[in-house]
């Protein structure tokens, strides 16, 4: 068997793992914490052989809820703090995840999403729980979320992922579908150097004597502070953590000549593999189309969006869900028209008819 | 309280005894006058002098409730966790930093009611966490409800004519979970609680402590002038407790304090890994093979039968075999399949392309392999194929008469091959007769690619039988 | 359990002396009054009685009487769940091995 071939074929699930591996470099911990669902199980697999491999911690939790929690208290010992799951026990994580944001620990959370609500379709795709990434939690927290749309770019975005919550301290959400869980590819596995670590005082274990609470606190010793003045202070923190910086780390992808199109399909994760098929199609025929993929789904790239707004066109938010993030494109889309192509879950649109509603759109205009 | 007073307090406490281990910019501390949750919190820091740890790698995680409030008053790295979710917050830093010392401290609403599920595997995933449940009989942060350890009958403010719930036994839930270390004990026994803690948090394993204490909150609701007179009365400090004295939790009848169990954690199986038997296998069975540009632009490939055929190995063979034909190929693998693992409809779709593969699935195949007529007659029937499509079956499963009405342009090639691979070899080797089949009707990659990519893609040991069905596959004629 | 009865920790009971002992209280930290009179019902020399002089907060914290009786036992600043008092040590004197015996049947 030759082995120049570089590449390995790898499932998106896998590439987690192997996404993880590379953020932790040779020294750090990785702490994986989760509990079997579909189709998220696979990455608790590769994880409980390679990461024991390599001196972490591998634990099969007893429910979503500690894993979550587990997670969390790794987080603050410096360790990269992760666990995966799917949507209902992402449902169960909600608390979990607010409480992370709240005590700054770093976790990263992956949801491979399924068809929903309550069990749903185990084993077919869905897009639903975008909004809930995004609301989840009682209160306000800040918030991202990141949405690779194939197994390369899986692995790419774990790494960004475990980057992005060390350096703010929050838990970050890596949210594929079941299709990309599921679907190989062959991928390269990059040198990528080992992500910084956060500062020691933020680290429990190395006598700075920390106390972390989910109540209300003070921001220098987060001792708890019950007014409404310490609140206003907190969450305002927490919130510009993300907000000061929302520029660095909104990322997004246009093809095709966004500028002068008559039609942008706006879409995510396995969907923009569809659109992306329907926009060669359809530049093939000389129509005005140009799709906009969202990497970061929050922060939502709203400068962005605001900018294209300068035309009169028609927004096609393609997603696999009731129209979660049409939502939030259509805060920002204030002369053109907004409008939602979906499907409620199980498979992606094929390009054909994506094709086809595009061309709806394109006689409408004429 | 004026910042002078407040100054002088602060000079004095600092040369308290316990002073390194108080947190004192949160004295004085929220509970009510009389309570012996601080007590606790004393015993706890007397437990850790003794024991000379040293307090930075210490830490307490507590949950929701006035006992989970300790963590905030120690000081020690603290985590002040959700409603029930501390034994798995402390779990996460003890995986994390096996060198610490971690102890959860909680109520027993916290820990027993809605962390009971988190107990219950503590106790299983044997973890050096040592737990302090302080049982209080209910919920008294929020005005005293009734927990899982209120007595039955007495009154609580969601159980106004007496609980009719039967408590549970903290300890006899600790013992059979597998704790290694279980106690009972009082804040109204300080020493003998120093005694449990210290033994406790020796034990390398899960460690439990009961500590009963009382409430104020329940003594106004049931008439009982002082918890803690009953305690010092009933109580009996046993040095060997016998089974009975498990039971003997019921503070109106007697109270056994002691340690119920202090065994050594159990020796853990080492962690054996799997030595990848795959590896040796390839070295033993290898084939050399040469890559190529492939030409090929853009190629839809299914392979679709009965789940339990070895359809997405199939898929991953061809996969694996294009990567080893052309490193600069582009493809996807995806699959579906039913819930089930063996019997139910199950198909593999493969795109190569020469540019980067966009929409992950097969809409109309160039190539397609029947195992089985299971996926088209769950179509209605219908098979799909491309007009210049090639289709290979497995005639000894297939329904021919499926295929009677394609285009005359397509292809079809046919082979018993679960016939061949039962006769043979096993029926689970008849995706590789298809395979060897193909390699030799259609062309399309190479029979060194495929043979290397099979040795990847099957289960360690049985190389030789699959590349031997191969073999079969690619050598069948129609007699 | 060898630690129900205090271990006395600060005696020296070979040599037959016992320790002099200080005792602070932190007037602001106590919540004693009717609901809380621990360390003056625990303590085995009775060095403490209820005071009568409000602190800040309204309660009414322990005073000395015959500090110079405190052997140090720890025991009021073991019970005290509000930490606002404690003993050190500040001196020794000798006495008699009965009255050890006598102290330790105390505790």
């Amino acid at each position: 068997m030759s082995d120049d071939n570089q590449r390995t074929l790898l499932t998106g699930n896998d590439a987690v793992v192997e996404g993880l591996c590379c953020a932790a470099g040779n020294k750090r911990r990785i702490v994986y914490a989760g509990y079997p669902i579909t189709p998220a199980s696979e990455i608790a697999t590769r994880a409980s052989v390679i990461i024991p491999r390599r001196g972490g911690a591998f634990i099969q939790m007893e429910d979503e809820i500690g894993s979550i929690q587990a997670a969390a208290g790794a987080g603050l010992t410096g360790a990269i703090a992760v666990t995966a799951t799917s949507g209902p026990g992402f449902s169960l994580m909600s608390e979990g995840l607010g409480f992370a944001a709240m005590i700054e620990s770093p976790v990263v959370c992956i949801n491979v999403q399924r068809g929903g609500p309550s069990t749903g379709m185990p084993t077919w795709m869905g897009q639903g729980d975008m909004m809930q990434a995004r609301w989840g939690t009682h209160g306000d927290r800040p918030v991202i979320v990141l949405v690779p749309n194939s197994v390369q770019e899986t692995l790419l975005l774990t790494y960004e992922a475990c980057k992005l919550s060390q350096k703010y301290l929050i838990p970050v959400a890596l949210m594929l579908d079941e299709i990309i869980g599921h679907m190989e590819e062959p991928i390269t596995i990059p040198e990528l150097p080992p992500i910084p670590s956060a500062p020691d005082v933020e680290i429990i274990g190395k006598g700075h004597r920390l106390h972390r609470t989910g109540l209300t606190h003070d921001l220098e010793m987060h001792l708890p502070r019950i007014n409404p003045d310490a609140q206003e202070k907190l969450v305002r923190y927490l919130l510009d953590k993300i907000k000061k910086d929302a520029k660095k780390i909104v990322r997004y992808e246009s093809f095709g000549a966004v500028e002068d199109a008559e039609v942008i399909i706006i879409c995510y994760g396995s969907e923009s593999r569809s659109v992306r098929a329907a926009v060669k199609q359809a530049r093939k025929k000389k129509l005005k189309v140009a799709m906009v993929r969202l990497i970061t789904a929050w922060p939502f790239p709203k400068d962005f969006i605001r900018k294209l707004d300068k035309k009169k066109r028609v927004y096609l938010v393609a997603e696999i869900n009731a129209g979660q993030m049409r939502i939030e494109v259509e805060r920002y889309i204030k002369n053109g028209t907004v409008q939602g192509l979906n499907l409620m879950g199980g498979r992606i649109h094929t390009p054909g008819e994506i094709l086809e509603a595009i061309e709806e759109r394109m006689s409408d205009d004429n | 309280m004026t910042t002078d007073q407040s100054e002088e307090s602060n000079m004095e406490i600092n040369q308290h005894p316990y002073a390194d281990l108080l947190r004192k910019e949160m004295m004085p501390n929220i509970w009510c006058s009389s309570c012996r949750i601080g007590r606790i919190k004393n015993t706890f820091i007397e437990a850790i002098q003794q024991l000379g740890y040293d307090p930075d790698k210490c830490v307490v995680v507590s949950g929701i409730g006035c006992s989970s409030r300790i963590a905030g008053y120690l000081n020690l790295d603290s985590i002040h966790a959700t409603h029930g979710r501390a034994i798995p917050t402390a779990l996460g830093v003890k995986l994390a930093n096996p060198e610490l010392k971690v102890c959860v401290m909680g109520g027993d609403g916290d820990i027993l009611g809605i962390g009971g599920n988190h107990f219950l595997a503590l106790g299983r995933h044997g973890h050096d966490i040592n737990v302090f449940c302080m049982n209080n009989f209910g919920y008294s942060m929020t005005g005293f409800q009734h927990g899982p350890t209120t007595p039955l009958g007495a009154r609580t403010i969601t159980t106004s004519s007496g609980s009719p719930y039967v408590p549970i036994n903290p300890v006899a839930v600790a013992l059979a979970a597998g704790y290694t270390f279980v106690a009972r004990s009082t804040s109204s026994h300080p020493y003998h609680l120093i005694d449990c803690m210290i033994s406790a948090m020796k034990n390398r394993g899960p460690s439990f402590i009961e500590i009963l204490i009382p409430c104020m909150l329940y003594e106004r609701r049931n008439k009982i002038k002082s918890l803690e007179a009953i305690f010092l009365e009933k109580a009996k400090i046993k040095e060997t407790l016998s089974e009975e004295d498990i039971n003997q939790g019921d503070f109106m009848k007697g109270i056994s304090l002691g340690i119920f169990r202090d065994a050594p954690v159990r020796e853990r199986p080492r962690l054996s890994l799997v030595k990848s038997t795959k590896k040796t296998a390839a070295k033993k069975f290898r084939i050399s093979f040469k890559s190529r540009a492939s030409g090929i632009k853009y190629m839809q490939i299914r392979m679709e039968g009965t789940g339990g055929q070895g359809i997405v190995q199939g898929g991953k063979t061809l996969i694996l075999a294009a990567m080893n034909m052309d490193p600069k190929l582009n493809s996807t693998l995806t699959k579906r399949y039913g819930p089930e693992m063996k019997g139910g409809s199950c198909l593999t779709d493969v795109l190569l392309s020469s540019q980067p593969v966009d929409y992950p699935f097969v809409e109309v195949p160039d190539l397609l392999m029947m195992m089985s007529d299971i996926v088209a007659k769950e179509r209605g029937g219908k098979v799909i194929i491309s007009d210049k499509g090639t289709i290979v079956v497995d005639e000894s499963m297939v329904d021919l008469r499926l295929l009677r009405n394609l285009p005359k342009t397509v292809k079809v090639f046919k082979i018993p091959a679960t016939q061949i691979a039962r006769e043979n070899f096993r029926v689970v080797v008849a995706n590789n007769v298809l395979m060897g089949f193909v390699c030799k009707v259609t062309s399309i990659i190479d029979k060194n690619c495929l043979k290397a990519a099979i040795l990847k893609a099957a289960p360690p040991g049985t190389e030789e039988m699959n590349l031997a069905a191969f073999e079969r596959g690619y050598k069948f004629r129609k007699s | 359990m060898k630690h129900e009865v205090s271990p006395a920790r600060y005696w020296n009971i070979k040599e037959c002396t016992i320790p002099v002992g200080k005792v602070t209280i932190i007037a602001n930290f106590c919540k004693g009054g009717d609901d809380c009179d621990e360390c003056i019902r625990f303590c085995p020399e009775k060095v403490l009685v209820r005071g009568t002089v409000p602190n800040e907060r309204g309660y009414f914290p322990p005073v000395l009487v015959e500090e110079e009786k405190c052997t140090v036992c720890g025991r009021c600043q073991l019970y005290c769940s509000e930490n606002a008092i404690f003993v050190q040590k500040i001196g020794e004197r000798t006495v008699t091995p009965e009255e050890i015996v006598v102290r330790e049947e105390n505790f």
